[in-house]
């Protein structure tokens, strides 16, 4: 192998891929046609998030060696990488037919294709790679975690208890086996098998997740919706749009219905306050909770500081809001309800711009939260100038309607992770 | 005949026996002679394409390379040899000199000059300071031969003796003191140490984030104690993982026992001794267990020398550097504070057109900035008066202002150090390596 081609990769595996670069560009000005430097190179940019030149290193690398699977792989893990899962998987399903009996490729298959929720195919593909290499670590891990989307708990279980027999110190198996654990209930156990995966992996930001979610579930409160999050992250993204689509349009079904039957009228108006309890709960709760979970020590460390923010924000606006609501209907005065129910309302914006990923879904989210504020400002100032009680009340009635359509918007905006 | 006529005659004749090396040879030759470097290239490499690796061909296009000014095409294709000869060693040697790399020139030079003393240049060796059978000394560095080792075993590496110590160094004072009460009193001191049964010596290791002066504290650690330095960089770790690597590690050792007082400073150390569970080669092994070894004495004493080691991130460091009587001790190099950065400018300004500069004021606004960071701002608005001054026609001093331009442009690039280290500090301290940071970041 060229001298420079070989430090390159020692530097790759040494985590030092800024330093590679000089050494592949040498490697490829003595050998242009080098196809395996080609790859190796674009996983190497791919690491520097520069990824438009490791896509063209990448198809570079496939141009001059159109049966090479590494070639394909490489290009399968920069699409992975830019979330371009559809086109990933296309390029790892060539890897895998040119060369079947790499484990590496099937585990990269098996993770494409669970963050496409395909959990099923992904088991096949973690199986099919554990076929090859029994003791793969990136199929053993994929295989627990496809185990638990799939429903099989005690079998994901039993996985990851596998796995860490083998390697107690593989990070990924005690985020699994967390994981697990967590959805069983047995979260002084997760508990523990995320702080070990943090202490081996510190930058392992979905551990830290975990410990905040074991933190969360020892209030009983949070419990149906950690259960409820589990159930909805197995039907993937689909199931975060569906239920509340379901949910609204069965809620439009009663009230219509109760008005014309009054024999089931009596139960219409619980059903749709503890609609709203529930959408309530959904949209303000997780942020509540992670300000009880402040309140622990690994929980201050663990949350980051745009969970801490958002937190702090929803939960004083909720407060306010819910204390003018009280005070209006204790003591009356419409202005504690006109002051109170926007500043409840636009809690849900707000959270969405905290859902949103990075990138164009926040910059949307942060667009429609300005439209709200400024109809909700204009309902305060209004207030103050000499507007009828009418046009008052066509602004609140504009505001409150601004924040529901937000909430819409959100429930699709929030599980898109844009392309990069 | 004329060269013109000369040339077509050989492109003819070529012509009809195109698989004639050394017609073709002698055409890209005769272009070269000519000065016609375009088609010497376009003729060495079409022979290239027809027999790859000839070496007569490859340094016949390195040259025309070089002579047409592609400088860095030739040195590529130079460092790509795979048998290079003497005359390639030359030409590599005046292109790296020609970059201002004298080191690597004059390490160059001598391969050449031990393969064929009868390339000596004059010029050349003026200007490299060498001989063909001996090196100069000049006012900063001292070389000296590693011993009785065979040529083979023989490390490249240049032996210092520096002239600073810790005067040199910015602020830092929390450091220095450190390693004056870990290093240099028991170097100054030894008797009292084995009186003790303590040996002097041993092994530093020092980390932090990138650009805040690990290797300059190194260097004037050396200075300080009156000893010599060594320094070993990623480059040469990188040479031993893929070469002979441990005897070249072991010999390594050996020219700086041979010359103890010393001080052995391998920078990004983490390089050598990766924890990571990816190092599949059994020859990675050898050579972590080559190094501990050396660090250990087993087999040599170490009394006198001092290893010390660098690296920005000690998380990826072997457990086993760290046990006693190896990487023991460990000192966080952390950025300078604020009047460590006043001291720093002041030291980056030094020699340089000065006008009012408010040194206290530009420290404060630079808060996490490395020495590096400090450095860039410095040349930033050295550029931005060159810039004024080219136009203008008028040079001017620098002031406040261009430093202050300067740093409210750049961001400070320890901050990303700080987050990883951050998380190994909270979630990954049970043994309380990294406890430092944590007093840092006042994460308790």
């Amino acid at each position: 192998m060229n001298p420079d081609l070989e430090r390159a990769i020692l530097l790759v595996e040494q985590n030092r891929p800024q330093m590679a670069v000089e050494y592949f560009q040498r490697a490829l000005g003595a050998e242009p046609e080098n196809a395996m430097a080609h790859a190796a190179f674009s996983l190497c940019l791919a690491s520097l998030e520069k990824f438009d030149d490791a896509e063209a290193a990448a198809r570079q690398a496939i141009h001059l060696q159109p049966d090479s699977a590494f070639s394909y792989y490489a290009l399968a893990q920069v699409l992975n990488e830019r979330h371009r899962l559809r086109e990933a998987a296309a390029a790892i399903h060539e890897a895998v037919r040119l060369d079947p009996d790499d484990a590496d490729y099937w585990a990269l298959m098996a993770s494409v294709r669970g963050q496409q929720s395909h959990w099923h195919e992904a088991l096949q593909a973690a199986d099919a790679g554990l076929q090859h290499d029994p003791t793969h670590p990136g199929c053993i891990n994929m295989r627990a975690l496809c185990l638990q989307m799939t429903g099989r708990g005690a079998e994901s279980v039993a996985a990851s208890d596998a796995a860490l027999a083998r390697d107690p110190e593989n990070p990924q198996s005690h985020y699994t086996r967390g994981l697990a654990l967590l959805e069983a209930g047995r979260r002084h156990e997760a508990m523990y098998h995320f702080k070990e995966c943090l202490r081996l992996e510190p930058n392992f930001q979905p551990a830290r997740e975990g410990i905040v979610l074991a933190l969360k579930s020892a209030n009983p409160l949070y419990r149906p919706i950690l259960k409820a999050s589990f159930w909805l992250a197995r039907g993937g993204a689909k199931w975060g749009i569906i239920l509340p689509i379901g949910l609204w349009i069965l809620v439009q079904v009663l009230n219509h219905a109760g008005r014309s039957n009054p024999a089931i009228e009596p139960y219409v108006d619980p059903i749709i306050y503890s609609y709203v309890a529930f959408v309530g709960l959904t949209w303000i709760g997780p942020h509540v909770f992670d300000l009880v979970v402040m309140l622990h020590p690994l929980g201050r460390i663990a949350l980051t500081r745009r969970q801490k923010a958002a937190a702090f924000i929803i939960a004083a606006l909720a407060a306010i809001g819910c204390g003018l609501v009280a005070l209006y209907l204790t003591i009356g005065g419409i202005l504690f309800l006109i002051f109170g129910v926007p500043l409840l309302f636009i809690t849900i914006p707000v959270g969405g711009l905290f859902r949103a990923e990075a990138g164009w879904p926040r910059k949307l989210m942060m667009l429609i939260l300005l439209v709200c504020v400024v109809l909700v400002l204009t309902v305060f100032g209004s207030i103050f100038t000499a507007a009828t009680g009418e046009q008052i009340l066509g602004l609140f009635a504009a505001s409150l309607w601004a924040c529901a359509i937000a909430s819409w918007i959100t429930i699709f905006v929030a599980p898109i992770t844009p392309k990069r | 005949m004329s060269n013109d006529d000369a040339i077509r005659a050989l492109r003819e004749a070529l012509a009809h026996s195109p698989d004639n090396l050394p017609l073709r040879r002698h055409l890209a030759d005769s272009l070269h002679n000519q000065a016609r470097y375009a088609e010497a290239i376009d003729t060495y490499k079409e022979g290239l394409r027809l027999t790859p690796g000839e070496p007569s061909l490859e340094l016949g296009l390195a040259r025309a390379f070089a002579a047409a000014g592609r400088n860095s095409e030739s040195l590529a294709l130079l460092e790509g040899m795979a048998s290079p000869q003497p005359a390639a060693h030359l030409l590599r040697a005046r292109l790296l000199l020609g970059e201002g790399s004298v080191d690597s020139a004059r390490a160059a030079y001598r391969r050449a000059l031990e393969a064929d003393e009868s390339l000596e240049d004059a010029d050349l060796s003026a200007r490299l300071g060498v001989s063909g059978s001996t090196w100069r000394d000049d006012d900063e560095r001292e070389r000296i031969p590693a011993g009785d080792m065979s040529e083979q075993q023989r490390p490249d590496k240049t032996f210092e003796r520096p002239t600073h110590g810790f005067e040199s160094v910015g602020g830092m004072d929390a450091v220095k003191e450190q390693i004056r009460r870990k290093i240099i009193q028991p170097l100054q001191h030894p008797e009292i140490y084995k009186a003790y049964g303590k040996k002097v010596g041993g092994g530093i290791l020092l980390y932090g984030p990138p650009g805040c002066g690990k290797t300059h504290i190194a260097r004037a650690t050396a200075g300080e104690v009156k000893a010599g330095f060594i320094s070993v960089g990623i480059s040469d770790v990188l040479n031993m993982w893929i070469g002979e690597s441990e005897k070249n590690l072991h010999a390594l050792f050996e020219q700086a026992r041979d010359n103890a007082p010393c001080v052995l400073f391998f920078d990004e150390v983490d390089a050598l001794g990766a924890s990571r569970t990816d190092m599949r080669q059994s020859a990675g092994r050898n050579l972590i267990n080559q190094f501990l070894s050396e660090l250990d004495g087993i087999d040599a004493s170490n009394d006198g020398l001092l290893v010390l080691a660098a690296t920005n991130a000690p998380w990826h460091l072997d457990s086993a550097f760290r046990r006693p009587g190896r990487f023991d001790r460990i000192i966080f190099v952390p950025p300078p504070d604020e009047a460590a950065r006043a001291e720093v400018l002041r030291i980056q300004l030094k020699g340089k057109p000065v006008g009012d500069v408010d040194y206290d004021t530009l420290a404060k606004k630079s808060r996490d900035f490395s020495g590096a960071d400090l450095m860039a701002c410095v040349n930033e608005a050295v550029d931005i008066k060159l810039e004024e001054a080219l136009s203008g026609g008028v040079p001017a001093p620098i002031t406040s202002k261009e430093l202050l331009r300067a740093i409210k442009q750049h961001k400070a690039t320890t901050k990303e150090w700080f987050a990883t280290a951050r998380n190994y500090a909270l979630y990954s301290n049970q043994g309380g390596h990294y406890d430092d940071i944590v007093a840092y970041l006042k994460l308790r």
